[in-house]
C-alpha cells in the first residue's frame, strides 16, 4: 500500500495532474486496492483535513498581504528600500532583497511574495541592465525570507500539525534571525555578483527623502510588529492577529493611502478567497494521503531508517534538514508538512530536539525546495515576470540556493541563532 | 461522432453554464470571506469589549472556510490554477503529450465521482447528527465537496467537450499548468 501510496502519487504528480488531485488519486486507488477501508475515507479525511481553526489565519495572511499590496504599500516599501541599498553596487537588486524582508512581514507566503515584488522590480531591474534570469532568481530567492520572517504560513500550519507543544508566537520569534541572516546572505551574493558584471548603482536619496519615504512606509513596517506581539503576548491567538492585521490593512488602504476603492475591495477577497483554496485544497487532500500512509506504517519505516543512522538529536537533525531538501524538490511545501511533520514530532520529542527549532529548520529546509525544479513554483512566477526561460533562471539561482542551505546549516548547528529571541522574550528556558 | 452543429451547440451551452457557475461560485467565496472577517471581528469584540465571547464563532468560521475550500477548488480547477508541474509533459511530442492530458482527465474524472458519490452518502448518513456549539449536523459543511465534485464535473465536461470539438475554441486547452 505504501507503493502505491508514494509511487502513485509520484507518477501522478509527474504525469502533470494538479498535485491537490494527485493526492486523491493516488489515496483512493490505495483504497481499492487494499480492499478493507471504504472510499468514503477520501471526501472525510479530506474534509477533516480542511476543517480547522488555526488554518483560518491563512486566508487571513493572504488577505491582509493582498490589502496592503492593493493598498499601496508595496510601492513604497520599494521605494524605502531603494533609498536605502540604492547607493551600493547592483542597487536595485539589493533593493529588491530589502524589499522582500520588509514585504514578509506583511505577507506569510513565499509565492505572494514573488507575485507582489517580481511584477514591479522585475522589469524595472532589466531596465537598468540586469539580465532577466538574474532579476528573476533575485526576486524568488529573496521571496523565501517570507515564511521565514513572521507571520508565516508554513510555521501556523507546523504549529497545528505538532500540536500542543509549539506555541506559534515562539516559532515566529524564532524565524526572525534566521529570515535577517538568509536576507543579508542574499544581499553579499548579490552585490558581489553585480560588482563582477558590472550592474549599476541606482542611485542614493538626501535624508529629507529618506524621511518622508519612512514615514510613508511606516504603517507597513509597523504590521509584523502588531501581529507578533498581539501572538506573542497572548492578547491574540495567531488566527485572531491575523484578522486585526486584515483590519489594520484595510484601514491603512482606505484612510491612510486612500487607495482602496470598494470594487477593489471586492476583488481582492476574491482573488485571497482562491489563493487561500489553492493552499487549503491541498491541505485536506495531503490530510488523506498523510491518514493512508500512517495506518500503512510508514512513519515507522521512515523513523527507523532516521535512527538507524543516529540517534544524536543533532546529528538527526541534519538527517531530517537533509531529507527535507529532498522532499522539497519533489514536494510542495505545504503538502510535504502535512504529510511529514506528524511522523518527525515524535522522533524529535523521542530525541531530544527541541520542537521549535525542528520548527524553523523544516520550514527553512522546505522553502529552499521553492528554488529548485522541477516544482520550484517561486522560480516559475519569477521567470514569467522577466519573460526568460526556467532553465536560465535555475542556473542564476545556484548561488543564492548555496547560500540558503549555508545559512540552514548555521542554524541547524547554532540553535540559539534560532531559539534566542523566543528564548529572552518568552521566558523559554 | 455526433453531428457537427449539435457538437457546437452542446459546447457553447456548457460554456455558457460553466461562465456562470464559476462566476457565481467566485464572488460567494469572496463574500464568504468577508463575513468570516467580520465574524472573528465580532469574536474578538465579543471577548474583549463585552466580556462575553460569543460561543458560536468558531465553529461558524471554520464551516464557511472549508466552503471556500472545496468552491475554491473547483474554481481554481476551470480556471487551471492548481498547483501542478507541466515539467515533464513539455518533454513529450505532442501527441503523447495530448495521450497524457486525456488520461489525467478520466483520471481526474475518477476522483471527482468518488468525491461526488460517497461525499454526498457521508452527507446523508451524518443528516441525523450534532456536533459543537450551535449543535447542527456536521452534513452542512460535509456537502461542500459533493457540491464541489459536481461542479467540476461540470467543468470537465466542458473541458472535453472542447477538446473533440475539431475546430477548437480560442483558451481550450486541458489542464496541465500552474496559472498562478
Amino acid at each position: 500500500m505504501i507503493g502505491i501510496l508514494v509511487g502513485g502519487f509520484f507518477v501522478l504528480l509527474a504525469l502533470g495532474i494538479p498535485l491537490a488531485f494527485a493526492m486523491g488519486i493516488a489515496g483512493t486507488l490505495a483504497i481499492l486496492y487494499h480492499g478493507v477501508f471504504p472510499l468514503s475515507l477520501v471526501p472525510h479525511r479530506a474534509l477533516l483535513g480542511a476543517d480547522s481553526f488555526s488554518l483560518l489565519a491563512i486566508p487571513f495572511f493572504i488577505l491582509a498581504g493582498n490589502l496592503m499590496n492593493r493598498g499601496g504599500m508595496t510601492d513604497r516599501i520599494i521605494a524605502l528600500a531603494n533609498a536605502i541599498v540604492g547607493r551600493f553596487t547592483g542597487g536595485l537588486g539589493l533593493g529588491n532583497i530589502t524589499a522582500s524582508l520588509f514585504f514578509s512581514g506583511v505577507s506569510g507566503s513565499a509565492v505572494a511574495d514573488t507575485t507582489a515584488l517580481g511584477s514591479t522590480l522585475i522589469p524595472a531591474m532589466k531596465k537598468e541592465g540586469y539580465s532577466g534570469p538574474f532579476s528573476a532568481a533575485v526576486t524568488a530567492s529573496s521571496s523565501i525570507c517570507g515564511p521565514i520572517i513572521p507571520p508565516s504560513i508554513p510555521l501556523v500550519l507546523y504549529a497545528l500539525i505538532a500540536g500542543g507543544g509549539v506555541s506559534v508566537g515562539a516559532l515566529f520569534l524564532a524565524g526572525v534571525v534566521p529570515g535577517l541572516l538568509l536576507g543579508l546572505g542574499l544581499m553579499v551574493t548579490c552585490w558581489w555578483i553585480s560588482r563582477k558584471r558590472g550592474y549599476p548603482v541606482h542611485g542614493g536619496v538626501s535624508w529629507r527623502e529618506f524621511l518622508s519615504l519612512l514615514g510613508g512606509a511606516s504603517f507597513a513596517l509597523v504590521m509584523p510588529v502588531i501581529i507578533v506581539a498581539g501572538v506573542v503576548g497572548g492578547v491574540f491567538t495567531v488566527t485572531e492577529s491575523a484578522a486585526v492585521a486584515v483590519l489594520y490593512a484595510l484601514l491603512v488602504g482606505t484612510l491612510v493611502y486612500r487607495q482602496l476603492s470598494l470594487r477593489d475591495l471586492l476583488e481582492v477577497l476574491g482573488s485571497s478567497a482562491l489563493a487561500s483554496a489553492a493552499v487549503m485544497i491541498i491541505v485536506a487532500m495531503a490530510a488523506l494521503l498523510g491518514w493512508l500512509l500512517a495506518v500503512s506504517g510508514f512513519p515507522r519505516i521512515l523513523a527507523a531508517g532516521l535512527l538507524w543512522i543516529s540517534d544524536d538529536p543533532l546529528i538527526l537533525l541534519i538527517m531530517i534538514a537533509i531529507l527535507l531538501l529532498i522532499v522539497g524538490v519533489f514536494l510542495e511545501a505545504i503538502a510535504a508538512l502535512t504529510i511529514l511533520v506528524p511522523i518527525l514530532v515524535p522522533i524529535a520529542i523521542a530525541n531530544g530536539i527541541d520542537l521549535t527549532h525542528l520548527g524553523v529548520v523544516v520550514v527553512l529546509s522546505l522553502m529552499l525546495g521553492l528554488l529548485t525544479p522541477p516544482v520550484g513554483i517561486c522560480l516559475y512566477i519569477a521567470s514569467q515576470f522577466a519573460e526568460t526561460k526556467i532553465e536560465a533562471v535555475f542556473r542564476e539561482v545556484v548561488p543564492f540556493f548555496l547560500i540558503g542551505v549555508g545559512v540552514l546549516l548555521l542554524i541547524t548547528f547554532f540553535p540559539d541563532l534560532a531559539l534566542f529571541l523566543p528564548n529572552v522574550l518568552m521566558g523559554r528556558p | 461522432m455526433p453531428d457537427r452543429h449539435a457538437l457546437h451547440r452542446l459546447a457553447s451551452f456548457l460554456t455558457a453554464l460553466s461562465r456562470r457557475a464559476e462566476r457565481s461560485a467566485w464572488r460567494l467565496i469572496a463574500l464568504v470571506l468577508g463575513i468570516i472577517v467580520i465574524i472573528m471581528l465580532l469574536a474578538i469584540w465579543s471577548r474583549y469589549v463585552m466580556q462575553a465571547p460569543f460561543g458560536w464563532t468558531e465553529q461558524l468560521s471554520r464551516m464557511l472556510f472549508v466552503w471556500i475550500t472545496f468552491l475554491g477548488a473547483a474554481v481554481l480547477y476551470r480556471r487551471n490554477g492548481h498547483i501542478a508541474i507541466d515539467f515533464f509533459q513539455t518533454l513529450l511530442p505532442p501527441a503523447a503529450a495530448r495521450g497524457v492530458r486525456i488520461l489525467n482527465q478520466v483520471l481526474m474524472l475518477g476522483l471527482f465521482l468518488v468525491l461526488l458519490i460517497y461525499g454526498a452518502r457521508l452527507s446523508w448518513t451524518n443528516l441525523g447528527q450534532t456536533f459543537g456549539a450551535l449543535n447542527i449536523t456536521p452534513s452542512v459543511y460535509y456537502v461542500s465537496a459533493p457540491v464541489s465534485a459536481a461542479l467540476m464535473i461540470l467543468f470537465w465536461l466542458e473541458h472535453i467537450v472542447k477538446e473533440a470539438l475539431p475546430d477548437r475554441p480560442q483558451g481550450a486547452t486541458v489542464d496541465g499548468e500552474a496559472a498562478r
